[in-house]
């Protein structure tokens, strides 16, 4: 049974001028366990708003999300409770994501102090999740500030882990890492994940990264999936015009592979008014009539593609 | 052909209450005609510092160009007075696009006046004619309608398209060199690939050398004819395009290259260089990676290592190199 089903999901914006912002407009996948779920996309196509609908700090306009079985909109109080236990996040900055003026200690027993921990516990599992993330106790005694921003990430990383989650949604975690010490983070992400059998919801721009680490991928493009399944299938045949412009212009640390030619034009449209049929249709190189008239639905197994191109295959 | 800009040992240290920060410390590289140079590093390691000693703008007042010269077809920049370099240089022989598009263009001042101004500044025309050169560079940069579009403001546009409009902004005056720091680094990747489309044009067109800034080395590598590795304020490596990226000679850059993740490489596990860039208030004695390096020996704890030739124009300053030489 899958951790997260995320099924049919709408959040839309009201915008001034009775416009609507339709951020995220009906997506579904699921999320196996002890598997990653990346979400690929440039900005402004959602991704980061589903991250934060499936952490449950934004509202859903439409759809249902479940985890571990059970409909989150519908939960108790403990049941909430154990859900914002159970589903964790790491975030992109670490000079913003942690608190400055307090110190590594309170950073990381604030969640066991809330959740009832005993005391002669919560020292126990900070040694333990500092230990994990390749830090020496002592860090507890220091603030943020003194630690660089691949450390700040590692206690961003245990803060996540403290509490023994299920699911960690990590937006976009290495990004604003110094290249040099961004595979440390990934690495250690990867340990992490082997050894206590975590399920990682990845959201990243970067699809080097994203082959490197994901199980299963979706492709999104101004609100809607349109490409997902197996990384390994999306990424050796890729269907979707979009995802193959994608990954065509990603630029590669090899001067004999030449820059991406005939990519794709134009910018992408605003989710306040997104063309009508197929939504990628203005930039597609293959549009036809029926794209522009006619929105595609994302179909097959295992892996699912809306585009028109594919309709009779 | 004569090298259109030389650097020479420039030093640009930032004077601060803490210390000092040792920003550029030492920077030679030469850069022909027609050229583009990718000047590759981590944030701190000085790149962005390099291309703002280059253009008379080292942060006032903490920094200070301390020692070096920076020849641009011969004529010494280092020492001109603010006047000349504001008059002569800044913005008509030398320009820059920088990184953010969302902030380096004024929000209260329509595109085409902001385009234009470097054009009037530098006395090519009166308002009107400024205006219709204007529209001109806009053109150049494929800004679509770029007549109807002079009248708008920066939040009219999109991210790649104002990009677009400082890249105008920059080779308005036909600068014969352009400093680029980091354009693409804040755009999508689609957006990217239209962006460095658009550079080589420019490059083609206007025939000005390019020093391009960039962390990113995949961007680096489609883009640039050369390309020179910072570490902690220095050059540690300095090579064509071809020989950086298939027989890396340092061990930062080789360590660098091992450690991105590549499409095709799945699920392999990454080389990661252990731990993080040095803190530039006080960098290590010796060779400032070896703390990060597996090869570090006790001379480079001890003294900084010296270039060493490794032929056709590639440099690496490295002690296992220069011992491997003598």
């Amino acid at each position: 049974m899958a951790l997260l089903s995320v099924r049919d999901v709408r959040c839309h914006f009201a915008m001034s001028k009775g416009e609507t912002l339709r951020a995220v407009d009906g997506v579904s996948f699921d999320i196996e366990p002890g598997k990653t779920f990346a979400l690929v996309g440039e900005s402004g196509c959602g991704k980061s708003t589903l991250a934060k609908l499936v952490l449950g700090l934004e509202k859903l306009t439409s759809g249902e999300i479940h985890f571990d079985g059970e409909n989150v909109a519908r939960l108790d109080r403990a049941g909430k409770r154990r859900f914002r236990s159970r589903v964790q996040a790491v975030f992109q900055d670490p000079y913003s994501s942690l608190n400055p003026r307090l110190r590594i200690r309170t950073i990381l027993s604030e969640p066991l102090t809330a959740n009832g921990v005993k005391r002669s516990e919560i020292e126990v599992k900070m040694a333990e999740v500092l230990e994990m993330v390749g830090l020496p106790v002592t860090a507890q005694k220091l603030y943020p500030h003194e630690f660089s921003g691949g450390q700040r990430q590692r206690i961003a990383i245990a803060r996540a882990l403290i509490l023994r989650p299920a699911l960690i949604v990590l937006d976009e975690p290495i990004s604003a890492l110094d290249v040099s010490i961004r595979a440390q983070i990934l690495n250690l992400l990867q340990d992490i994940q082997a050894e206590l059998g975590l399920t990682y919801f990845l959201i990243a721009h970067d699809l080097a990264l994203v082959e490197h680490t994901s199980d299963e991928i979706g492709v999104m493009y101004l609100g809607e999936l349109v490409e997902s399944g197996g990384s390994e299938a999306v990424f050796d045949n890729p269907q979707h015009p979009y995802t193959k412009a994608l990954l065509d212009a990603v630029p590669r640390p090899d001067p004999s592979i030449p820059r991406s030619q005939g990519g794709i034009k134009g910018e992408i449209a605003s989710a306040l008014a997104p063309p009508p049929g197929c939504r990628f249709h203005p930039r597609c190189p293959h549009a036809m009539a029926r794209c522009r008239a006619q929105a595609p639905v994302l179909s097959g197994t295992p892996q699912a593609v809306a585009c028109h191109l594919y309709d009779d295959g | 052909m004569t090298d259109l800009l030389t650097v020479e040992n420039l030093k640009t240290h930032i004077f601060l209450r803490r210390g000092v920060v040792k920003a550029v410390d030492g920077v030679s590289f030469r850069l022909a005609p027609k050229q583009i140079l990718g000047l590759i590093g981590e944030s701190g390691s000085g790149k962005t510092m390099t291309g703002l000693s280059i253009l008379g703008l080292p942060p006032r007042p903490a920094g200070r160009i301390v020692d070096g010269s920076i020849r641009l077809d011969g004529r010494e920049l280092v020492g001109l007075s603010e006047r000349v370099l504001s008059e002569e240089i800044r913005g008509r022989e030398v320009a820059m696009i920088s990184q953010d598009p969302m902030t380096s263009l004024n929000p209260v001042f329509t595109v085409g006046n902001q385009v234009a101004a470097p054009l009037r500044a530098h006395g090519m025309g009166d308002r009107h004619t400024a205006m219709d050169l204007a529209v001109g560079e806009l053109e150049r940069v494929r800004v679509p309608s770029a007549r109807a579009r002079m009248s708008d403001y920066p939040h009219q546009f999109s991210g790649g398209m104002r990009q677009r409009v400082i890249a105008a902004m920059a080779i308005a005056c036909k600068p014969r060199l352009l400093i680029a720091d980091e354009p693409t680094s804040a755009l999508d990747v689609t957006i990217q690939v239209q962006f460095m489309d658009l550079m080589e044009e420019i490059q083609e067109e206007t025939g000005a050398s390019i020093l391009f800034v960039t962390h990113d080395l995949g961007v680096a590598a489609s883009l640039c004819d050369r390309i020179a590795v910072m570490y902690a304020g220095r050059i540690v490596e300095i090579a064509d395009v071809g020989d950086i990226y298939n027989s890396p000679a340092h061990p930062y850059t080789q360590g660098l290259l091992a450690s991105l993740p590549r499409l095709g490489a799945r699920k392999e596990r990454l080389v990661s260089i252990g731990g993080s860039p040095p803190n530039p208030l006080s960098l290590p004695e010796g060779c400032a990676f070896h703390p990060r390096c597996p090869h570090a020996t006790d001379q480079c704890r001890q003294q900084q290592p010296p270039d060493t030739d490794l032929g056709g124009g590639h440099l690496a300053s490295c002690w296992l190199l220069a011992t491997d030489v003598s």
